[in-house]
């Protein structure tokens, strides 16, 4: 499954919202429940999920999903 | 925030001097700024051992993270530790009976902190992504005269990446609205919050000489809102003089407030008060602790585990804002106050159903109750700043 797909998958199931779709330049403006507080639960859901580990500075960092992807990727490369 | 009298004067010749100088885009504009800078902070200096402090202070990080392997906890705790000494939190050191014989109080050091604590964190991230990194530029970003004594809390990259931006030069409408904004500061400063703050005072010195229970409490009440507008007057009439001015200079000051006193929850005054703060703590003291706590103990439980985050959260920056007991209950009320706010909204959300809460939530009755219920609780927990409400309820005299 390519990442953008799983990563979709964990928004769905993080945010409770089987409908969802997300694309690069998805930002949390357009997602109304991902605020500063579900942010965090979104990052630990994604770590598991591609067994990757953010820091402090690139959780901070993400302005949108599409850098989100990149991360993701230079991660689990 | 003004009440030094040099420095306000220096403070005032700076604001008004600095549009001058720092309009010209010449190459030297950030030397110009670092002049500025030191002549306000030589002008409220206190000997040479204060110098020599705050030479070491912001050296030591600068060098050892521009040196260093990118491990920086060793450095964030040798910075902790120095602010809580320097500070002389004496309910974290009393106990220890550590002497403060080299306890230099730094005018501005908990910004510092703060500042410095953002430069050091993102260091590797900021050398990655090439932005610029000078002494100099370091040195402007700890010390701009704009937001030294109070805020708003800038980080590195935004402040350095502003600096350097090449900016539309201003319209007579804006530099009149820009001064219309700082005239209005003033007047927030220096005559409302001044005259609030008499009767504040007035009123809490009188606490103790009331007779009968009711008319002690009546008192307090009135003390503590009048407390609370003293609070809102005088820091946001700061950032009302500060903005425009260092607009007019062609630096970015971020905005710190947005009407605080109108939100419906704690959560949303926290978004709206202080609002540089916030953003800070959420980045580096809750989503740190967050992340961990749900990762690790809290795994099962994600809802205990944002509580224990946000209580955390805000009884550190109540620490933060003092160092006697008073701020560490002001911390204890907002994280508790978080909470009971968060815990209303998930328990009759649920009770209702998603139909019926947004009926309830656009009710005008609910609203403005929500806003009143805030305001007053937000005032009870500001009564703690600034007053030694700690000492008059354990029987000290005022």
């Amino acid at each position: 499954m390519e990442t953008t797909e799983r990563l979709q998958e964990v928004f769905r199931d993080v945010f409770d919202d089987d409908a969802i779709v997300i694309s690069d330049e998805t930002t949390a403006e357009d997602i109304e429940s991902w605020d500063s507080l579900t942010h965090v639960q979104l990052i630990v859901a994604v770590e598991k999920e591609f067994s990757v580990k953010f820091s402090t500075v690139e959780v901070m960092k993400l302005k949108n999903v599409g850098e989100f992807i990149e991360l993701i990727n230079k991660k689990v490369r | 925030m003004f009440e030094l009298s040099v420095g306000a004067s220096v403070f005032v010749l700076l604001l008004v001097s600095a549009p001058i100088l720092l309009r010209n885009r010449s190459q030297y504009r950030n030397y110009i700024f670092l002049i500025l800078n030191l002549v306000l902070y030589l002008g409220v200096i206190k000997g040479w051992q204060q110098g020599v402090v705050v030479a070491l202070w912001v050296l030591i990080p600068y060098f050892v993270v521009k040196n260093g392997n990118g491990r920086v906890g060793p450095l964030l705790f040798f910075l902790l530790f120095c602010f809580a000494y320097l500070m002389q939190y004496d309910w974290i050191f009393g106990p220890l009976h550590i002497l403060y014989a080299f306890a230099w109080k730094i005018l501005g050091l908990s910004y510092f902190l703060f500042r410095q604590i953002d430069f050091v964190m993102q260091y590797e991230y900021l050398k990655e992504t090439g932005v610029r990194i000078t002494f100099v530029d370091y040195f402007n970003y700890l010390f701009s005269f704009y937001t030294l004594l109070a805020g708003p809390i800038q980080r590195y990259e935004n402040f350095v990446t502003d600096f350097y931006e090449e900016k539309e030069t201003l319209t007579k409408a804006e530099i009149f609205s820009c001064l219309n904004r700082a005239l209005n500061g003033y007047l927030k400063v220096y005559v409302v919050s001044g005259i609030i703050k008499y009767y504040a005072d007035g009123w809490f010195q009188g606490f103790g000489t009331h007779a009968g229970v009711l008319k002690e409490a009546l008192s307090f009440v009135i003390f503590a809102f009048l407390n609370g507008w003293y609070i809102y007057f005088n820091f946001s009439g700061y950032c009302d003089v500060v903005i425009p001015f260092a607009k007019l200079s062609g630096i970015t000051v971020p905005e710190n407030f947005n009407h605080p006193y109108l939100s419906r929850s704690m959560v949303e005054f926290w978004n709206r008060h202080h609002i540089t703060l916030s953003e800070w703590l959420r980045d580096y003291v809750y989503s740190p602790i967050f992340k961990r706590l749900i990762s690790g103990p809290c795994r099962s439980n994600i809802r205990l585990g944002q509580y224990i985050a946000l209580f955390l959260n805000f009884t550190i920056a109540g620490i933060w804002h003092g160092t006697d007991m008073n701020y560490l209950v002001y911390g204890l009320l907002q994280g508790a106050g978080i909470i009971i706010s968060m815990l209303y909204k998930e328990i009759l959300k649920k009770k209702l159903g998603k139909q019926k809460w947004n009926a309830y939530q656009n009710h005008t009755v609910v609203k403005w109750a929500e806003i009143c219920c805030t305001w007053m609780y937000i005032c009870f927990t500001f009564s703690f700043v600034g007053y030694d409400v700690v000492g008059l309820l354990s029987g000290k005299a005022v």
